[in-house]
């Protein structure tokens, strides 16, 4: 498995990031999405998924241990949209993300970033998956943390 | 938040002699222009900022070593282009119970505090269920 762009996110992931960071639409966010690796999907396959509930409408599943739940950031919860004109790019960050207490049970395959444009509406339909980045670990009930890059979860160049 | 960073022009490095006379690269004519050096930040433009944000170590690493942000005696400021903006640092990473905002000091400490504290409430924070959470982040007011 490796680190991939969804189809549907192509040519789009930094100005749906923006659109978070711009509170527009108001209750727009990034959610972050853990699935496991019983029943996990080729990378081809997953890829051509156009929302959350495509992604696990096969074999692929979200994880489902106690302590985990998908995580919100809004406009407050991600790092500052700063384009890097000396080297002509734009890398988008989130802080890193831990889980606490997070039980036995599915183990975690990969963890992905998405765009959900109202947060009220409460259907995976409506939720753009935009990112997917390996993320194998045993749930043992500590605390699990996701360290994002340096650079940040995506560079747009 | 959305910044816009300023740079220092780029400098021109020429191929100009030495103390000895030598030319820097000998190779090729006097004067031409060798490199191009992109020109260091030397600040930024702050275009948009709420009332509220949460800074990643990393871009406050980053601002800090640029010279475009500092922090001390509690809060955050950003040297912008057009002023300063400021914000108060409410909480530094760690972690925290969900239920009373209290400081604990790692995973086991957490579980440990809402078990004693708060034994068979549900999370306020639906992102946590376990009742206590890891921020990773200094979550800030802006200070008008």
């Amino acid at each position: 498995m490796a680190n991939q762009i969804f189809n549907i996110a192509l040519g789009r992931v930094a100005e749906l990031y923006n659109r978070v960071d711009l509170n527009d639409p108001a209750n727009s966010a990034l959610i972050i999405v853990i699935l496991a690796t019983s029943g996990i999907e080729s990378d081809a396959t997953l890829k051509d998924k156009d929302d959350v509930a495509a992604v696990v409408s096969g074999t692929t599943n979200e994880v489902t241990n106690s302590g985990y739940a998908r995580k919100v950031l809004a406009d407050a919860d991600i790092v500052a949209f700063a384009p890097d004109d000396t080297n002509d790019r734009v890398d988008l960050d989130i802080p890193d993300q831990t889980w606490t207490a997070v039980a036995a049970g599915d183990g975690w395959n990969d963890l992905l970033v998405c765009y959900d444009s109202d947060t009220t509406a409460g259907t995976d339909a409506n939720i753009v998956p935009l990112t997917m980045h390996d993320f194998v670990v045993t749930p043992d009930g500590s605390d699990i943390t996701a360290q994002i890059a340096a650079a940040g979860f995506y560079r747009a160049s | 938040m959305l910044l816009k960073r300023l740079y220092h022009q780029d400098k021109l490095v020429r191929n100009v002699r030495g103390m000895d006379q030598a030319l820097k690269d000998p190779g090729r004519p006097e004067d031409v222009v060798l490199e191009v050096l992109p020109g260091a930040v030397r600040g930024v433009q702050v275009l948009r900022a709420g009332a509220r944000q949460h800074f990643s170590p990393g871009i406050i690493e980053g601002g800090v070593a640029e010279g475009w942000l500092s922090m001390g005696k509690g809060k955050l400021v950003i040297q912008g282009e057009d002023g300063a903006i400021v914000y108060r640092i409410a909480r530094t990473p760690g972690h925290y119970c969900c239920h009373c905002q209290k400081a604990v000091d790692d995973g086991s400490g957490g579980q440990a505090h809402v078990a004693a504290a708060h034994a068979g409430k549900v999370s306020p924070d639906p992102s946590n269920p376990a009742g206590y959470r890891r921020d990773n982040f200094y979550a800030c007011v802006r200070e008008e």
